[in-house]
């Protein structure tokens, strides 16, 4: 389920920067689906929209390789 | 944070494998597919177009609100006019803590009470509908305390999260109705020394959430657990509205009028007092009474009772509202190029009986769902029939011998 946020104490878990200085912050937490470990189920991890709008451009990007794991700056 | 299971890197916000998807970027401890990246895109974009096109519609005005209501709920004047202020106050509380106002105004949740069919659930529905927030009905019967076999208290607020199509903005503001709140009241006046976990505990359960907390949500439902993760959502601004029919209350209420008619020249009520009326004169100290805990009943300050139907309301249920049963089965039945009528006494019919059933408005659609049942059958197969009349005698004679109504549909057809 992903979800977007605006409540207290939420940080991008990519950059860090908080839902205050920020305009969005969206939120996902893996639901119970086949293959998915037991662990992963209900542990949320946020996005900020600046981080979103960053990695669209990576992936768009023809030069960066499919199946890569990608570290951003 | 896992992301990581037998060496296959995994999203963190969707759990797929490296392997399942096109691309998956790395941050510090999490991982992001593409798939999730157009997904927030998505909810990123919708969000700031909605906020670029007239953020907030403006309030609508109580009259206005009534006069909403007055198109789908017959009757019940009282009871709208009363919700109309309490939401009207209530999102005007809202919008004066956006403007940082000096003074903090509380917000008043609401209870209905009315016999079962009455229009307190298609009152809460409508509402929403006209102010356009994320709704949802949730059933206070399968709520149990946390730790007991149930659903948490705070699977509510899932639900409206879900309605809000996981906004969780919009759902702070959000109205949820909870139906059948008369069945968590405590089951004996008596403390009992087991534990009432689906009755009192709810309640208690219930006390923070009406009031305003920040409730800690499971994305997923079900029960709560230490190594989980929740989305935070303040319930501050969420509207309650519970809504129960109280069997049994007029009897407390009753008995506390007639403690207080003792004497010579007092006035004598006797049980000739009626339901709605008995409601109608309900206090707190009723309501506690009968099992509601009293930090529960002071969260619920706006109280709305709605009346039991007559015969008069039921004929205007049928013909009158947007969306009435009347205007229903006519569309149904002009989709087979059937004009489908109702004679005046028909529809007199039909309400007696309704009203004999005692469910209320709900009754009038199981007879018309009976009485309507062969003809929905054989019409659509006979070409021939251009309308279709309901008379007294056809609706008193499905009730003597169900189905026996219609017998001879060609008949009964023009």
């Amino acid at each position: 389920m992903i979800a977007k946020m605006k409540a207290r104490g939420v940080r991008c878990s990519f950059c860090g920067v908080s839902n205050g200085e920020v305009a969005n912050i969206v939120a996902g937490t893996p639901q119970h689906a086949s293959g998915v470990p037991k662990g992963m189920i209900g542990k949320s991890a946020f996005i900020c929209n600046e981080c979103v709008q960053r990695y669209r451009a990576l992936i768009a990007n023809p030069e960066t390789p499919n199946q890569s794991l990608t570290v951003p700056k | 944070m896992v992301r990581r299971t037998d060496d296959t890197l995994r999203c963190s916000f969707c759990g797929k494998s490296q392997n399942e998807v096109k691309k998956l970027i790395a941050g510090p401890t999490v991982y992001i597919c593409n798939e999730c990246i157009d997904i927030c895109n998505e909810i990123i974009t919708d969000d700031q177009q909605a906020e670029s096109v007239a953020t907030r519609p403006p309030l609508p005005k109580p009259g206005e609100i009534k006069s909403f209501l007055d198109e789908y709920v017959i009757g019940q004047d009282e009871t709208k006019k009363r919700l109309a202020v309490a939401v009207y106050q209530h999102y005007k509380r809202i919008e004066l803590g956006r403007r940082r106002a000096d003074v903090e105004i509380q917000k008043a949740n609401i209870l209905l009470m009315g016999p079962t069919g009455t229009g307190k659930t298609l009152l809460a529905q409508t509402l929403a509908r006209m102010l356009s927030v994320p709704f949802t009905i949730v059933d206070a019967t399968t709520l149990t305390e946390a730790g007991y076999v149930g659903e948490d208290v705070e699977n509510i607020i899932l639900k409206l999260l879900q309605a809000a199509n996981g906004d969780v903005e919009r759902a702070q503001q959000g109205i949820i109705y909870i139906d059948e709140i008369d069945k968590i009241c405590r089951k004996d006046e008596n403390p009992s020394i087991t534990r009432d976990v689906s009755g009192e505990g709810v309640q208690q359960a219930l006390l923070k959430i009406l009031e305003g907390t920040i409730a800690n949500v499971p994305p997923q439902g079900g029960r709560k657990h230490p190594h989980q993760e929740f989305f935070p959502i303040d319930t501050a601004n969420i509207l309650f509205i519970c809504g129960g029919a109280f069997v049994g209350l007029e009897k407390v209420i009753g008995r506390r009028l007639r403690n207080k008619s003792l004497g010579f020249q007092a006035e004598v009520k006797t049980g000739s007092h009626r339901h709605a009326e008995a409601l109608a004169a309900v206090q707190p100290e009723d309501l506690i009474r009968f099992g509601l805990i009293p930090e529960f009943v002071g969260r619920l300050p706006v109280c709305g009772v709605l009346h039991e139907l007559d015969e008069d309301a039921l004929i205007k249920i049928l013909t009158e509202p947007k969306n009435a049963l009347v205007k229903q089965y006519q569309k149904k039945f002009d989709f087979d190029n059937v004009k489908l009528k109702f004679t005046e006494d028909a529809l007199k019919a039909v309400a007696k009986q309704a009203v004999e059933r005692k469910v209320g408005a709900r009754g009038l659609m199981m007879i018309l769902e009976e009485l309507l049942l062969d003809a929905m059958y054989t019409l659509p197969s006979q070409k021939r029939v251009k309308e279709f009349v309901i008379t007294s005698e056809m609706v008193e004679r499905h009730r003597a011998v169900p189905g026996e109504g219609l017998a001879g549909i060609d008949g009964a057809a023009a």
